[in-house]
């Protein structure tokens, strides 16, 4: 257990650490180490936690956390991954506040960061594939991935409506 | 960040008022308690609260901290909160700033995994997740689609975004690799005219 706990709490430092460019940028890295290193959830539970995230309040990253760490190891467990994921922020944050001006005038950072926004971009585009695979399994759910994509980019449909409104589609076509 | 000179210069210091801690704490509690949606819901309510109705900070630093808590790693909000508190306060508004934002949703996320988890494996709810995983592709696939249209305006982006993909996709390189590669590339290969905007 104390391994365990270990594990999580440092799984989540690497998380919130490498965690450039919020939530839905953290996906792809979460999927590496929740899924594939330790095998501690399956892909459909991971894509499951991410619609619980993506309904409740507050942030995704720390949502998934605490959901992902009381699955994984209970309480302390959900106490110990939502800590792991904040720590980089607190360590880091209060150095980049003291040297704000200096932060923004250093060319080699704000160089660093024009190729950190487009990795960024690919580790979202790459979590929607990974999700995508397990969650995209026939035509129905291929219909619905199509069907929100064009109320998002056509009508601009709020996601917490998409969500019901996929929950009302599964029911229907699966249930 | 276009509004960058926003109206805060003009305002200057003058008509802020004070933040008391536990005004802090309340006010980022309540808005990790209502907004759902994730970061980039929250950030315009919390602006909405502490420049227009609070006076609390300037549109100006309102704007830098944002800059600073999207160029540092870490969720977004819990960056932002942390910042404005321990500008605003010191340490102790950033660490009861953070604490309000986390709190409600750690409690929230806790009483889901206990008491309605179990029901997941109800035929029931099984079918309306079924229903609900491709929506979250969707919206996956639409945040890269949002974030990517301003930055991919640069060819060298794009390329670099490609590149990326590919290689997370073909040669299975871990997400870690693909951020430091793409620092390492931002400094060796900067843009042409300057730098390209955040």
């Amino acid at each position: 257990m104390f391994f365990v706990l270990l594990d999580l709490f440092l799984s989540y430092v690497k998380i919130g650490f490498f965690g450039f460019g919020g939530g839905y940028a953290m996906l792809a890295l979460m999927e590496h180490e929740i899924i594939r290193v330790h095998g501690w959830m399956t892909m459909p539970e991971f894509i499951d936690i991410i619609a619980v995230a993506e309904m409740t309040p507050g942030p995704i990253a720390i949502n998934s956390a605490t959901f992902v760490g009381y699955n994984v190891a209970g309480l302390p467990g959900a106490t110990l991954a939502t800590l792991g994921v904040i720590l980089p922020s607190l360590l880091l944050i209060i150095p980049a506040a003291k040297i704000v001006s200096y932060f923004y005038q250093h060319r080699g950072l704000q160089r660093a960061l024009t190729g950190i926004h487009p990795a960024v971009i690919a580790l979202i585009g790459f979590a929607a594939i990974v999700v995508g695979e397990s969650a995209m399994v026939d035509l129905k759910s291929w219909a619905i991935t199509a069907g929100c994509l064009a109320l998002l980019f056509l009508r601009g449909t709020h996601p917490l409506l998409l969500i019901a409104l996929g929950a009302v589609a599964g029911l229907i076509l699966y249930a | 960040m276009d509004n960058l000179q926003g109206n805060g210069g003009a305002a200057g210091n003058g008509g802020l008022n004070e933040a008391r801690l536990a005004d802090m704490l309340l006010l980022f509690l309540k808005i990790g308690a209502i907004t759902i949606g994730g970061g980039y819901v929250m950030i315009p309510l919390i602006r909405e609260v502490i420049i227009d109705k609070k006076r609390w900070i300037t549109e100006r630093d309102f704007v830098d901290n944002l800059a600073i808590a999207q160029s540092i790693p870490g969720p977004i909000v819990v960056n932002f909160s942390l910042l404005t508190g321990y500008r605003l306060r010191g340490l102790k508004g950033g660490l009861l700033s953070l604490l309000g934002t986390v709190t409600p949703s750690f409690l929230i996320i806790l009483g889901i995994a206990i008491f309605l988890w179990r029901f997941k494996d109800i035929h029931l709810v099984q079918a309306a997740f079924l229903g609900i995983r491709p929506v979250v592709v969707a919206l996956i696939a639409s945040a890269a689609y949002k974030l990517g249209k301003p930055v991919f305006r640069l060819k060298r982006a794009l390329v670099l975004f490609i590149l990326f993909l590919a290689g997370l996709i073909i040669l299975g390189v871990h997400p870690i690799a693909v951020v430091v590669a793409g620092a390492a590339l931002g400094v060796l290969w900067p843009p042409k005219s300057g730098v390209e905007k955040g």
